[in-house]
């Protein structure tokens, strides 16, 4: 037994490859192998002796069997040492990453003003861009002849249609369509005739508005500010100052501290120390009326910002024109 | 509006300097767009007199600074004897060194100092009082110390176009009384009468006129001059000096009139006859209509009402006596006349945005008073003054609960009237409520809420609390569209596509230079430019020029997509149709430059993946059919069916378009549209839970070739009718040879009753090759 054993250890010694070492198991554990052979020659023994050369010629089976996994075992773990050191990769060369595009920068900022307000409850609200002078000026207290339209100019497509110079009108819609309490912001592109670095005859514009039974200018004030310390950081010094607007009364103008200087003046802010960043007030009673609510019953907060500017702001672009320009390199900054 | 503060000083005490005056106005809303300190901007300037002067291509003159003499180069052309403000080299002006500068063989010793150079707006050359010493520093003069405030006067506060305006505001904001103008008239006795007639009492309701006579036409003194354009005005004579002076002063326009040029001694404010014609003090002539107002003397229009004197009539250097008009004009009629005459002035500026009618005597009065100072005119003695009305205070009724209300803060009564009383409207106590008079100088207050605001802005903005409200909570539902659109940009960014947002408007004739014209259009009545006079019906002209432009700046790879409106003509008197547009422009390479893909170029396939992504998150079924749109290629692009109408196309754009663009390359232009308003408006996405195979699925690949035109979406749909087994089928392999080509389906098929037999099997893909070689006369590939 012992010389089989030994002749087998010989026998698979030099043995590299998992194929030849099959080949040999075959020749001793196989169905016509040496030891399959030695334990078919068990029916030639009398009876008495069966047992015991059963017992041996099965242990011997056995030990075989185990010499050969290990062996099995030692090539693999070689082989696979082999191949760990073949198979080198440079990992250092760049990963497969799919393309990625951006979302226009304008439309990050809306997003992120968006989310902010949709986080106070607001929902969102759209309306046509092409818009009824009506709706557009007068029942926003803006009659023909009113001085205020100056800070409009407008782009006319007919005597009574225009292209919006504000999203303000959406509130108009909105009040007559539902039913209050209401609180929604309106986003969307708005059209002046002014054409510069800081002015483009189409811009974005988010305007909000809060109708309930008791909202007050100092609401308005609690809200403004929540939004803009949201958007501009919590550090963010705000000042406001009476402004005019003619759909609002009180109306206020929103001041940041200057993102750049911090205050201290620079040619940002023209050396006061503060960026213009939002319009706001009271609804006037006038668009109540005009929309036909009881402005003795129902108050109404509004406020408006132009995207455009929040986005200069935000990533220091110092062109407007940049913006429309489309300039594929331009538009990757914002993957 | 531009004041100065040593002027304002006139009207009230100044409690403090030039910035914190300015940031408590603006903070009381009166906004301070920008400060100028002149005695910042002074530097080492003095007064200098001309000695001499030797002209020539550049002129050199000599000038006496008191110690000594020096040579200055300058193009201006300046008289002996000229005191003017001059700086010697080594010194400084406007935070600015002067050097010494040669000229040939000649060096100028200093310059000449402009107002510019001290910050003021328009460039004039200072000249000073001829009694001022020589070498005086400017920093010893008094209108020198001075600083000017540029403040942006919002639309309703036509009351604060004056230093009396600002004067009044501040005075409220800083509790300090106003100063009353001191001044003497010293009116002679002459027979002369000017009959005023007003034929319009709506639009013109008071008229007040004073009659000067002798007047002596000259340059204004410096006090005057140096105010005016200190103010952004350029002075011109001292009767028209005056005038404007008084109107920075006090608000109240005037019109100076050359008496002897008027036909009879007679005024007479009307409507203009349609197509009368002026010429006007800017030598234009212009045509007027019957509802603008006019001054007329006997026969002819003198003055377009409120905006512009006539060019005749105006006064000159030769003029002695003169007319000086201070009336009130309604400040729509202002306005519309100005608006249909594209005029503006400085006059119609303060008239469209009220100007106190109960002031227009006081104004006549200050302007005579200064005539009569600065150039020994004598004042006839009747001061001509029509109207038709007092002009009665407003009143306003309120209460101090709801000022409280509307502002959201507990401000005290007495706090209230206080700021009432100083904003100088009269204020009377009733049993609940308050009564507010309001002073015929402020046309922006008619309600309480205009009270509050009032209250609000000089208690201080920053002074009322920040608090969040408690409305109630709302469900907010979410438009689909607007959620389908955020979606599908969520794709296309992790698709590799950029977003664009182009201009509405387009201009239209690069539109028929592509062929793009298909709808009706919706026509800007005013654009700002001929590039822009369209709205956009289309968004391929706005993608197209993307690529054009980065084209043309190298760009390799410009995948981009846009979500827009774009605009329908409607219905004449209705708003247009503006659908809700998505828009795919591809050109160049498919891949940024890499190691692990080979360079290939964006082609149908790559657009309409990203359209058919598009369709499958929408749960739209759409159609495709080849496009007769002449923009796009005949072959290599497709219209979009959905519900049997077309809603977009895409593919390459025809050569022909390609070749029109001028853009040197070869590699196709891919562009296509969808409107997206429509097909989510009637698509819905539906997805129904189906449990997983319980059975092996069957993978069977077959090869056909057939010939080359046949369209394989064809195919695929016969493979799907034949059997209910068939879950999937994709196409693994392609390729033409000769006018054959050979396409491989991999067919899926699923059982959820039981395991497939292979006869089962067989006898299903018998039946589809059977099918398609029947329909398509195809043939298997062996």
């Amino acid at each position: 037994m012992r010389e089989i054993l030994e002749k087998l250890n010989q026998g698979i010694k030099e043995i590299r490859d998992l194929e030849n070492l099959k080949r040999i198991k075959a020749e001793y554990l196989g169905k016509r192998g040496y030891i399959t052979k030695l334990l078919k020659n068990i029916s030639t023994l009398p009876a008495e002796e069966k047992k015991n050369y059963g017992e041996m010629i099965n242990s011997l089976k056995k030990e075989a069997e185990k010499i050969f996994s290990q062996k099995n075992e030692g090539i693999r773990k070689e082989i696979e040492n082999l191949s760990l050191e073949r198979e080198k990769l440079d990992i250092s060369l760049p990963g497969r990453r799919y393309a990625k595009g951006s979302l226009h920068p304008l439309n990050i900022v809306l997003r992120e003003i968006e989310g902010i307000f949709e986080g106070l409850n607001f929902s969102i609200e759209e309306g046509p861009e092409i818009e009824y002078e009506l709706y557009n000026f007068d029942m926003l207290n803006m009659p023909k002849e009113h001085p205020a339209r100056d800070m409009h100019d407008t782009f006319y497509i007919d005597e009574d249609i225009l292209l919006r110079t504000h999203t303000s009108p959406v509130q108009i819609r909105v009040l007559r369509e539902k039913v209050p309490p209401l609180m929604f912001i309106s986003p969307g592109k708005v059209y002046r005739r002014d054409a510069d670095v800081s002015h483009s005859p189409m811009f974005h514009q988010v305007e909000g508005m809060i109708v309930d039974r008791k909202v007050s200018f100092s609401h308005l004030k609690g809200i403004m500010t929540v939004f803009l310390r949201e958007f501009f950081g919590e550090e963010t010094r705000l000042r406001f100052r009476p402004s005019y607007f003619p759909f609002t009364e009180p109306s206020a103008e929103v001041d940041i501290q200057c993102i750049i200087c911090r205050g201290d003046g620079c040619r940002l802010c023209s050396y006061t120390g503060f960026l213009e960043i939002l319009g706001c007030g009271v609804v006037h009673p006038n668009v109540f009326k005009a929309a036909g609510y009881d402005p003795k019953i129902w108050k109404g907060l509004a406020f408006g910002m132009g995207v455009e500017r929040m986005a200069m702001l935000k990533y220091g672009i110092n062109d407007i024109r940049l913006l429309f320009e489309n300039d594929y390199r331009f538009l990757k900054i914002f993957a | 509006m531009i004041i100065s503060l040593n002027w304002l000083n006139e009207f009230v005490e100044i409690p403090c300097n030039a910035r914190e005056f300015a940031y408590k106005l603006t903070m009381g809303g009166l906004e301070a767009e920008s400060i100028v300190c002149l005695n910042e901007m002074l530097g080492s300037a003095r007064a200098g007199e001309i000695k001499d002067i030797k002209k020539g291509n550049i002129n050199w003159i000599t000038v006496n600074i008191k110690e000594r003499d020096i040579e200055i180069a300058t193009r201006l052309s300046l008289q002996i004897g000229d005191k003017i403000a001059v700086v010697e080299a080594g010194g400084e002006v406007g935070k600015k060194k002067v050097q010494k500068m040669t000229f040939g063989s000649r060096t100028s010793y200093g310059v000449i100092c402009s107002t510019q150079d001290l910050g003021m707006e328009n460039e004039e050359l200072i000249k000073l009082e001829k009694e001022v010493e020589n070498g005086t520093y400017l920093k010893d003069i008094k209108e020198f110390n001075d600083c000017l405030i540029t403040f942006d006067i919002t639309p309703n506060r036509g009351d604060c176009f004056s230093m009396l305006g600002i004067a009044r505001d501040a005075s409220a904001i800083f509790n300090k009384p106003l100063k009353k103008l001191e001044y003497n008239l010293e009116e002679e006795e002459i027979e002369q009468k000017i009959k005023v007639t007003l034929k319009n009492t709506k639009d013109c309701p008071r008229y007040s006129a004073r009659l000067l006579k002798n007047v002596n036409i000259k340059e204004s003194p410096f006090l005057i001059r140096f105010r005016l354009l200190k103010c952004g005005i350029r002075p011109v004579n001292n009767i028209v000096d005056i005038t404007n002076y008084v109107m920075l002063a006090l608000g109240q326009p005037l019109h100076a009139f050359d008496v002897e040029k008027l036909e009879g001694n007679e005024i007479i404010v009307r409507d203009a006859k349609n197509g009368e014609n002026i010429i006007t003090l800017d030598e234009k002539e212009r045509t007027l209509s019957e509802n603008m107002l006019v001054i007329a003397d006997k026969i002819k229009p003198i003055a377009i009402a409120g905006i512009m004197g006539e060019k005749e009539t105006g006064v000159t250097e030769k003029t002695r006596n003169v007319l000086i008009e201070s009336a009130h004009f309604d400040p729509v009629s202002v306005r519309m006349t100005a608006r249909k005459l594209s005029m503006h002035t400085d006059a119609s500026h303060r008239f469209e945005r009220g100007v106190d009618p109960k002031n227009t005597m006081e104004a006549a009065n200050y302007a005579a008073h200064l005539i009569q100072k600065y150039t020994q005119g004598h004042i006839i003695q009747e001061l001509v003054d029509v109207k038709t009305t007092s002009f009665p205070e407003k009143e306003i009724i309120c209460s101090y609960n709801d000022i409280r209300e509307i502002i959201g803060y507990d401000i005290k009564d007495e706090k209230i009237r206080n700021i009432i009383k100083n904003l100088h409207m009269g204020l009377e106590d009733k049993i609940e409520e308050f009564l507010v008079h309001i002073p015929t100088f402020r046309f922006d207050l008619f309600q309480c809420e205009d009270i509050a605001e009032e209250v609000a802005r000089i208690y201080g903005y920053n002074n009322i609390p920040s608090i969040l409200p408690s409305t109630p909570l709302i469900p907010q539902k979410k438009d689909k569209l607007a959620t389908i659109s955020e979606k599908i940009k969520d794709t296309f960014l992790n698709n590799g596509l950029s977003e664009v947002i182009n201009y509405s408007f387009v201009n239209i004739e690069e539109l028929e230079k592509y062929n793009l014209i298909e709808n009706e259009i919706v026509k800007i009545n005013n654009p700002l430019s001929l590039e822009q006079n369209v709205m956009r019906f289309t968004l391929l002209l706005g993608l197209l020029n993307n690529v054009i432009l980065n084209v043309s700046r190298s760009v390799l790879r410009v995948p981009l997509f846009e979500i827009g409106k774009i605009f329908i003509e409607g219905e004449k008197g209705k708003l247009p149709y503006e659908p809700l547009t998505l828009g795919i422009a591809l050109f160049g390479r498919r891949y940024e430059p890499c190691w692990h893909e080979k360079e290939a170029n964006f082609d149908f396939y790559d657009i309409k993946g990203f359209f058919e992504d598009v369709f499958y998150l929408i749960g739209a079924d759409v159609e495709y059919r080849q496009t007769q749109n002449p923009f796009f290629h005949p072959q290599k692009a497709t219209d979009v069916l959905f519900k049997g109408k077309t809603i977009g196309h895409f593919g390459e754009i025809h050569p022909e378009i390609l070749y029109k663009t001028r853009l040197k390359t070869k590699n196709a232009v891919i562009l296509g549209e969808i409107n997206l308003a429509k097909i989510v408006e009637k698509s819905k996405k539906l997805i129904f839970f189906r449990h997983l195979p319980k059975y092996p699925l069957v993978i069977r690949d077959i090869s056909l070739f057939m010939d080359k035109d046949i369209l394989v979406g064809e195919i695929l749909k016969t493979i799907e009718d034949t059997d209910k087994h068939i879950d999937k089928i994709y196409i693994f392999d392609l390729f033409t040879k000769g006018k054959e080509k050979s396409v491989g389906f991999r067919i899926i098929l699923r059982n959820d009753e039981k395991t497939f037999t292979d006869d089962e099997v067989q006898y299903i893909i018998n039946k589809v090759v059977q099918k398609i070689e029947e329909k398509f006369a195809a043939r298997l590939r062996r």
